[in-house]
């Protein structure tokens, strides 16, 4: 499936994880809203990606950290 | 990696202690946070469930898969965790305050059931089911990409520390995570669309 999509929208869905945590630039940005513009694809990807974030940031996730695992690996062996 | 190759010998139902921590310790954590809401006592009872599992290793029979297996001790290991709490007798305490009359104009019940730690509790319950969905989800996709999302997402690291980490490219890193991303928005569906 992933091949058949065009190399610019791969592109801009990479562009659009990278906006998803604040680090794409101004002009990556741009490039986005350009593409959406003509773009059904990227525009409702762009627009799913954006409500997933908003799922993400509600939802009570906790993850352990790297020192808290190798804490649990000592307990284990 | 070794424990991600592991992962697709889970099927023939073996146990493989070397690998739980790595494959499962992030969801039984969660799990147990959705039940017992306290970070460090979630931590102490999922290593509970793992010193008990080693213990008896000899005793699974290859019913089940390991997960399974091991949620199925975590599970007892919470309702311990509940029966210690409740046999403090004594120590049960309602959470109220009422308010003094003159504040009251109202129906009573209707004035009391509208507090804000109702309210409050019902919804961290949902959110809390909410990262349990996504806990689930994250399960089935691939392992290392499910390790870096986890990292960039939930504990907020910067893109080049997670870049040495796991020993990416940062556009390596975009990738994955896009990956992560797409299968978690199939894999939650229409349900938790707001």
């Amino acid at each position: 499936m992933e091949e058949t999509i065009p190399k610019s929208c791969q592109e801009i869905a990479l562009l659009s994880e990278k906006k998803q945590y604040k680090e794409a630039n101004f002009w990556e940005r741009l490039r986005i809203e350009i593409h959406i513009l003509y773009c059904e694809r990227c525009r409702n990807y762009e627009k799913d990606n954006k409500q997933l974030s908003s799922i993400l940031s509600d939802a009570k996730l906790d993850s352990l950290t790297d020192e808290e695992m190798k804490e649990l690996e000592k307990i284990v062996k | 990696m070794y424990c991600n190759l592991a992962y697709y010998l889970i099927i023939m139902n073996q146990l493989n202690p070397d690998c739980w921590v790595s494959n499962y310790s992030d969801y039984l954590f969660n799990y147990t946070l959705s039940r017992v809401d306290d970070r460090e006592k979630a931590k102490d009872i999922v290593s509970e469930t793992f010193l008990a599992a080693l213990k008896s290793k000899d005793n699974f029979k290859g019913d089940s898969t390991e997960k399974t297996w091991l949620v199925a001790i975590l599970k007892r290991k919470i309702i311990d965790h509940y029966r210690k709490i409740n046999s403090k007798k004594g120590q049960a305490e309602v959470k109220k305050q009422y308010h003094s009359s003159q504040e009251q104009e109202g129906d009573w019940l209707e004035e009391n059931a509208d507090n804000e730690e109702a309210k409050n509790a019902l919804e961290t319950l949902e959110n809390r089911e909410l990262g349990m969905a996504i806990e689930e989800c994250l399960e089935s996709i691939n392992p290392r990409q499910a390790r870096i999302f986890r990292l960039k997402t939930i504990q907020n690291m910067d893109t080049e520390v997670v870049c040495n980490k796991m020993d990416l490219t940062p556009s390596n890193l975009w990738v994955n995570i896009h990956r992560a991303r797409k299968a978690l928005t199939e894999c939650l569906g229409d349900e938790w669309k707001r």
